[in-house]
């Protein structure tokens, strides 16, 4: 999927997605340039997670496609290179210390000069006094930094963030605020799933709403602040019932 | 090649430092042979000595691989190497090699506990009896690596695996059994062909099944 500008980064076209008799995802399209950001604002049970781990590539949609750098993402396998996800969970083994299991997805990302690479990232997320400890041994917050490093070790181009800030102390927020800031000024494509408006205020330079499984129009958020959004969150909640 | 010699790896790593598979499989299997041993007492015949064998291979074999499955979906883990671009045939064959080894070290711990416990002719033929009981162990772990994989994705995990597991491998089981007590009632090994030639079209088609399936079977 392309546009005049060249090939999106990431775009979801006509996206279905459901459990049983339940549908969570109906007809979900969006697309996103380098350099892009999205947030999705939806309440408990939305969708929101069940979009992210479709774009992941972790769910396959029932219906319609979604498209990493112009690949259709569940036929290209190297397509997942160019992906980040942090979702609910860690998805880090308990058993090996942060250090190795870096070292096992600089291994299964093709990275090469891992070791470089893994001191950058626990850098940069505070992770160096942790690197040698057993992950099933870490708190929630540092956990949350593992997740993260996991996420960003192989530099991927488009970064999938359900709820990051879940469990990170105010300074542990912050450096992860301002890493992102950066990912996207360096062209770095974010999607942010949240309920926090003041979250999307910050970090994205679009909002939609998702409800009933489907998308509403984008909000661009350049020069909104974060009641500005919240009042549009809630706006939504108001007309339709469900945010 | 890479991706899977860190998939192994990893296994590894994690068991050398908890330790928590082989102790808990050699427990359960120091048990069972200590319950069989006192059941059919000293020098059993043969057959005997051979079903107590893959018996007590398959009650701990079962239990380390539901456990080890059960590992890779804590905190998330197996769908973080998902996330990856690494084929679904390769973290098969790479899972596979990691849950033989751990089959084949309580095998090991198996052979000698029953030498000691049960049968010394167990230990006496150990050269002629250790293809055809690493072929069976083989199939074996494949089989659970397949099935595990099936059995993680719904809520029963750990229970579902054994209920699966047995069954289906359970021709190999059967097989490798005839070859092990050709090898403890003394036959040369030319007269276990037919069980190894068996065991190795098993291993294959089971291998060659899994690097196909394991795709459909992990992606939900």
């Amino acid at each position: 999927m392309t546009d005049g500008a060249g090939t999106f980064a990431v775009a979801a076209a006509d996206v279905w997605r459901g459990f049983g008799r339940e549908r969570d995802l109906r007809g979900v399209s969006f697309e996103l340039r380098p350099g892009e950001s999205l947030a999705i604002l939806g309440r408990n049970g939305s969708g929101k997670s069940t979009l992210l781990r479709v774009l992941a590539g972790l769910l396959r949609p029932g219906r319609g496609r979604v498209l990493v750098g112009g690949d259709d993402l569940f036929g290209t396998p190297h397509a997942r290179a160019r992906l980040g996800y942090v979702g609910h969970e860690p998805m880090l083994y308990g058993g090996l210390t942060i250090r190795e299991n870096l070292r096992l997805y600089a291994a299964l990302y093709g990275l090469p000069a891992p070791a470089a690479r893994i001191d950058e990232v626990c850098a940069l997320l505070d992770l160096g006094a942790y690197g040698g400890t057993v992950t099933a041994r870490l708190s929630r917050g540092l956990t949350q930094r593992a997740a993260v490093a996991r996420a960003i070790v192989h530099r991927p181009g488009v970064l999938l963030l359900d709820e990051p800030f879940a469990g990170l102390d105010p300074e542990a927020a912050s450096r992860l605020g301002a890493h992102l800031d950066a990912f996207r000024a360096g062209g770095g494509t974010m999607v942010l799933a949240t309920h926090h408006p003041a979250e999307a205020a910050r970090l994205a330079g679009a909002a939609r709403r998702l409800a009933d499984g489907r998308l509403t129009p984008a909000l661009l958020l350049a020069g909104l602040d974060a009641a500005a959004v919240e009042a549009w969150y809630r706006e939504g909640a108001a007309a339709g019932g469900r945010p | 090649m890479r991706a899977a010699a860190a998939l192994v790896w990893k296994d590894v790593i994690a068991e050398l430092r908890t330790r928590e598979l082989v102790t808990a499989m050699s427990m359960i299997a120091f048990l069972a042979l200590a319950v069989q041993g006192l059941a059919v007492g000293s020098a059993p015949a043969p057959a005997v000595a051979a079903a107590i064998l893959w018996i007590t291979v398959v009650f701990a074999a079962t239990l380390g691989l539901a456990r080890a499955q059960a590992l890779e979906h804590e905190r998330g883990a197996f769908s973080g190497v998902l996330l990856t671009p690494v084929g679904r045939g390769t973290v098969f064959l790479a899972k596979t090699a990691a849950n033989l080894l751990l089959t084949i070290t309580v095998m090991a711990v198996i052979v000698v506990v029953e030498t000691v416990l049960v049968s010394a002719a167990v230990g006496g033929h150990l050269a002629v009896l250790a293809l055809p009981l690493a072929l069976g162990g083989l199939g074996f772990s494949a089989t659970g690596t397949l099935l595990g994989a099936m059995a993680g994705t719904t809520r029963l995990r750990e229970l579902l695996l054994p209920i699966l597991l047995v069954p289906v491998v359970l021709p190999a089981i059967i097989v490798s059994l005839t070859g092990v007590t050709a090898a403890l009632g003394g036959a040369p090994f030319g007269a276990m062909w037919g069980p190894i030639r068996f065991l190795a079209a098993f291993d294959v088609i089971v291998l060659v099944l899994g690097v196909w399936l394991f795709e459909y079977v992990v992606d939900e």
